[in-house]
């Protein structure tokens, strides 16, 4: 009704098309009704009745009935429910004026009545005048690097530990990226600009010597003052072979600025401000060490654009970037935001005849996804014109990128609409991977947002992701089983209570378990062994809820998130699931509480980044960051954070092992971040240390090492 | 004028074989079982192996009296049995009767051929036409009100706005 006040023209066309029938309508029944009476007052009369063209008279009067109506019907039904082209097919792109004329159209359609298209952030650039050179010349990174040189010659040759604690990636096989690493011999840290290698220990007699613990070298990216290039790592990767640090090299305006040192306003000390409203562009360096040459820097890629996601796999490391395209700079030149790579020096660009376009999304930025092989340093690219998505899951085989596409009104260059997105869905963007290829498979589309990676989870060819819709009373939890070509092959919806959202998901097997919250935590057991079928198979219901879930084996799932001591959410919780019996999903043993009623404030980075926990089954190990701080009156904030470790058995669940410090009640934030274990040794990492103590006596602190001390 | 009492399995192959219609206030009785006379009525009782013979007497009943007009053209004067003519339309005051084929000057008035005609199936339209029922082939309502009457000879005619109610009326609507 409100599209037909919007659109007075339309709604009298349709007033008279509706007359102009109805009158044809009564003319048609009163002519069947007259010659039908006819017909009877012939027999009546016993005479033959030879009724002449009868049918073509019916049938041309039908039409001249029913043809405007029908038009006023599809026209009513288009607009209550427009069926809108959802193929999503592949437009092709042979020139940057494709591209160009790709974004105009998807804009064109975003812009009809809308006054701020900006406001519907759907273009998530920002990048208005903000772009000042886009040339982007791959400089190499200079670094410095700092041996402790009297380790350099007497450790080196020695062997790590095999047993040694991984980074908790979500699947097997597919290594993620993270800030603290070790390989059983040395430790690998970053803060800041500078990366740190610290000699961990090495077998000394079938036992580990811990005793070594010393700083091995660091490597400082570009501390000069004032430097335009300065490279911050991401993450690293490490393997038998190789060292891998990600980062990004972000380009600055840099102006030096006097600043006065007190009030006299006499010392005055020379600043450097760098400019972050005049960064120029970004690119992304992936430097790659040659462990067995005492960390030589072996090969150097550089990518332009930003880092939007990268998992390794064997000697195949993917990474998926995205250079946001300026379209509203006047003077932007498209080849300069073309996907380039370069390998030690030489350079690549992509061909605008290789970049994907799938209708619907937005085409506001080239998404690529690069192959790189360590091993024979080819690189592969593909280029999707489209958003480059919020969450990203990589299987052993495939990469999915979740984004959004959008379906416009049909014809609404001609119709007032209002909003002239119709529908918007999430898409899940498929590119098969393996051995450093990556080729575009194709897209899928479900309702709703997907909380994190682990939303998603390819089992048996089979993508099964979990999402909600809306909020408050309309509410709409799912979880869909999709095939390889990303059809629906099933769905379970209206999961949870009602105006509950998901809070984690993890999928392990045949089985999904899910956790749901706006007053309690139900958390479900949902079979997906038939993936036609998925059924819900077990529930319990516990006060607060579990943000995070991790399998411990096949029958027990750790929860950590969010309870108290009263039913609420006002503290960390910690509670391993005995799944067992599927269809009756039990608490093992007690649940671990730290209410801020008692501990203050407190929290755990676990909750939200899975890499800060360390977990291991074998060993019946879990530990996580844990940080509170208390407002003394005369000594201001201190903080206490740490790592805090428990054991479990399968048996009577969590036992506490201990809380690991680095400084009590300091006053600067020593944060302690990450935790590692090298055969029975336990070492937790903070911004100023690596500490070690032993599995048994976690708190014990045996040997330690300071970093990033002040020169 | 008609109402058929046999077997009601029977009824509707009996009925189609008479080609008979029935209606609600009938002078005629038609049945095969002398049991099922009415008194008040004319009844007709036969026998099944009859039914031609009867169907046939079930025309002339039907039919009625012949009723003949004179009428001229240029072959001469004609007598013609009324059934035959189409319509009859007044044209420069003077009554034609049109035939499949040709029309005949009449010498009456159209009012006196209406009365002659009326109870043979004849139905005013217009004031300038009469018009034979038996010989309509089609009624087709046109934008403005009016009937047009497509004719077994092809002809066309138009029942006016003042005569649309008696026109029903003749076909019982």
């Amino acid at each position: 009704m409100e599209f037909l006040i919007n659109n007075p023209f339309i709604a009298f066309t349709i007033f008279i098309i509706i007359g102009f029938s109805t009158y044809m309508l009564t003319k048609l029944i009163d002519e069947i009704v007259l010659n039908k009476a006819l017909k009877l007052k012939h027999q009546q009369m016993r005479i033959s009745t030879v009724v002449k063209g009868l049918k073509s008279r019916i049938t041309g009067l039908t039409l001249a009935t029913l043809v405007p109506m029908s038009i006023v019907v599809a026209f009513v039904v288009i607009g209550i429910n427009p069926t809108i082209d959802q193929d999503n097919d592949l437009l092709s792109i042979s020139t940057g004026s494709d591209v160009l004329s790709i974004y105009e159209d998807f804009n064109e359609k975003l812009a009809v009545n809308t006054n701020n298209w900006y406001d519907n952030g759907l273009l998530d650039f920002q990048l208005e005048g903000g772009i000042v050179d886009t040339a982007l010349p791959f400089d190499s990174i200079t670094y410095r690097t700092t041996a402790t040189s009297d380790l350099t010659n007497t450790y080196t040759g020695g062997t790590g530990s095999e047993d040694y604690s991984e980074t908790n990636n979500q699947v097997i096989g597919v290594d993620e990226m993270d800030n603290v690493l070790t390989d059983g011999k040395f430790i690998y840290t970053m803060y800041g600009n500078k990366i740190q290698i610290t000699f961990a220990g090495i077998m000394v007699d079938d036992e580990f010597d811990a005793s070594l613990l010393s700083l091995y070298k660091t490597f400082e990216y570009s501390n000069e003052v004032c430097d335009e290039e300065q490279f911050y790592p991401e993450g690293m990767y490490v393997d038998g072979d190789h060292f891998i640090v990600i980062g990004n090299q972000y380009n600055y305006n840099c102006e030096d600025y006097e600043y006065p040192d007190d009030d006299s306003g006499e010392n005055i000390i020379p600043q450097v401000y760098y400019s972050w409203w005049g960064y120029r562009s970004s690119s992304i360096s992936v430097l790659v060490y040659d462990i067995a040459n005492d960390f030589e820097l072996k090969d150097e890629y550089s990518l332009n654009g930003y880092l939007s996601g990268t998992r390794k796999i064997g000697d195949s490391l993917y990474l998926v970037t995205k250079n946001s395209i300026p379209f509203n700079d006047e003077e932007m030149v498209l080849d300069d935001y073309l996907p380039t790579y370069e390998v030690n020096g030489i350079e690549v660009s992509a061909k605008y005849e290789d970049i994907i376009y799938i209708d619907g999304t937005s085409p506001n930025s080239f998404t690529t996804f690069y192959g790189i092989d360590l091993s024979t340093t080819q690189v592969n690219m593909e280029v999707i014109l489209g958003d480059s998505g919020y969450n990203l899951y990589v299987s052993n085989d495939n990469m999915y990128l979740v984004g959004r596409t959008y379906y416009f009104w049909p014809m609404m260059d001609f119709f007032d609409v209002e909003d002239p997105v119709y529908e918007s869905k999430t898409a899940i963007l498929k590119v098969a991977i393996g051995n450093g290829n990556v080729e575009y498979k194709t897209l899928g589309l479900v309702e709703g947002y997907m909380l994190n990676q682990f939303s998603m989870d390819e089992y048996n060819g089979y993508l099964r992701v979990t999402t909600t819709e809306g909020w408050g009373d309309e509410t709409n939890n799912r979880l869909y089983v999709l095939d390889e070509d990303l059809k629906v092959v099933s769905m379970l919806e209206n999961l949870g209570k009602p105006r509950e959202q998901i809070k984690s998901t993890r999928f392990v097997g045949n089985y999904a378990y899910l956790v749901t919250f706006e007053q309690i935590d139900p958390f479900y057991v949902i079979n997906l062994t038939n993936p036609n079928y998925p059924v819900v198979e077990g529930e319990l219901i516990i006060p607060g809820y579990s943000a995070y879930l991790q399998p411990l084996g096949e029958d027990y799932i750790l929860g950590i998130g969010y309870g108290d001591n009263y039913g609420g959410t006002n503290g960390l919780k910690i509670a391993i699931f005995d799944v067992s019996d599927k269809s009756n999903p039990v608490i093992l043993g007690e649940e671990a509480i730290f209410d801020y009623s008692e501990f203050g404030w407190a929290s755990s980075t676990a909750v939200y980044n899975h890499k800060d926990l360390l977990i291991s089954v074998e060993k019946g190990l879990i530990a996580l960051p844990f940080s509170t701080s208390s407002w003394v009156v005369t000594d201001g904030y201190t903080y206490d954070s740490g790592i805090l470790v428990y054991n479990f058995d399968f048996t009577d669940g969590l036992s506490y092992s201990g809380f690991v410090k680095h400084e009590e009640g300091s006053e600067e934030d020593v944060y302690v971040y990450k935790s590692k274990f090298i055969s029975e040794y336990f070492y937790t990492v903070s911004n100023k240390y690596i500490k070690v103590s032993t599995l048994e006596l976690v708190e014990e602190i045996l040997y330690s090492v300071e970093l990033n001390e002040e020169e | 004028m008609f109402r058929l009492k046999v077997k009601e399995e029977e009824h509707k192959i009996i009925k189609d074989r008479l080609n008979v219609v029935e209606t609600p206030n009938y002078d005629y009785v038609l049945t095969d079982d002398k049991d099922l006379v009415e008194n008040d009525k004319i009844n007709i009782v036969f026998n099944q192996a009859d039914i031609p013979k009867v169907s046939k007497l079930l025309d002339v009943i039907v039919r009625g009296e012949d009723l003949y007009l004179v009428g001229s053209n240029e072959f001469g004067q004609k007598h013609i049995e009324c059934r035959n003519f189409y319509y009859f339309i007044v044209e420069d005051e003077d009554v034609y009767g049109i035939l499949n084929n040709t029309k005949l000057l009449i010498k009456l008035k159209l009012y006196e051929v209406d009365e002659l005609l009326k109870v043979k199936d004849f139905i005013r339209i217009s004031k300038y036409c009469l018009v034979n029922i038996g010989k309509i082939a089609y009624i087709k309502p046109e934008l403005n009100s009016k009937l047009n009457l497509l004719m077994k000879n092809d002809d066309h005619v138009e029942v006016n706005r003042g005569y649309y109610k008696e026109f029903k009326k003749a076909l019982k609507i």
